[in-house]
């Protein structure tokens, strides 16, 4: 059973010394199905794809919940990492654009005084 | 020290990879503590109380609170699952990363586990809430 990564997985163990195992990376076994379950890889031969035990729409969204989590993405955020609004957050908790990130409108200076 | 905040994630590792099983919503570190004994004779005048290092290590306990992945059902189950087989494992060190900022930007600790605690919830329209506890080796490793 071989899975292979989507998205950069930190090495640990006998492998820390690698930091990370890079996208491309071929898993298998038992961490090749967690590893696809969660989101992480896709399968690489039909015994993964049997075992994993999800639709291609349910193998999609794992792996669209997989790139948000590890992006440490909360859930009311998700539509928005979702839509490449943001990619995820700075670290003092502020939204990071993503490609659709739109610049939020200045209020009219005008409108304000004439209230 | 930077304040983690949004954009933490807790990895737990399986074989010689970890990958991100929760986004978290608060750390707790360990409070690592060098024991000690009370050193006092019976023929010590003095007033203070003489404490010496034991040479033993408290590796304390981490704790973390988080949304577990939620993409679907089966997704979950796969995290539960493996944050399961990692309490199961009494007495093996399992390794943890705690990385928080965006992507690959930063790891707050890397701690070897000796066993794990976990407690899900499902929060209604916010998805599967965790809290997990690892109690932390005293040994470095």
């Amino acid at each position: 059973m071989k899975a292979k990564t989507l998205v950069p997985l930190r090495a640990i163990g006998d492998a820390a010394h690698l930091g990370w195992h890079p996208v491309g990376t071929v898993f298998e076994g038992d961490q090749a199905l967690f590893f696809t379950r969660i989101g992480a890889c896709e399968p690489l031969d039909e015994e993964c794809k049997a075992a994993h035990g999800m639709t291609e729409e349910q193998l999609k969204e794992a792996q669209f919940a997989y790139r948000a989590t590890a992006a440490g993405i909360w859930p009311e955020d998700y539509e928005l990492f979702r839509d490449e609004v943001i990619t995820g957050y700075d670290l003092d908790g502020n939204y990071v654009p993503g490609a659709n990130w739109k610049e939020p409108e200045e209020p009219d200076p005008e409108e304000e005084t004439s209230e | 020290m930077t304040i983690a905040s949004k954009g933490s994630s807790l990895s737990i590792g399986s074989g010689n990879a970890a990958a991100a099983i929760a986004s978290l919503i608060s750390i707790d570190g360990p409070e690592v503590e060098a024991e000690t004994y009370e050193a006092d004779t019976l023929d010590n005048t003095n007033a203070g109380i003489p404490y010496l290092p034991s040479g033993r290590v408290e590796g304390g306990k981490i704790s973390a609170e988080g949304f577990l992945v939620s993409g679907n059902k089966s997704a979950v189950l796969a995290s539960i699952a493996n944050l399961a087989t990692n309490c199961s494992k009494n007495g093996t060190t399992v390794a943890s990363v705690i990385s928080y900022g965006s992507g690959n930007s930063a790891v707050a600790f890397n701690q070897n586990l000796a066993g794990l605690g976990i407690s899900p919830s499902a929060a209604l329209k916010e998805g599967v809430k965790v809290k997990i506890t690892g109690k932390v080796s005293g040994d470095v490793t």
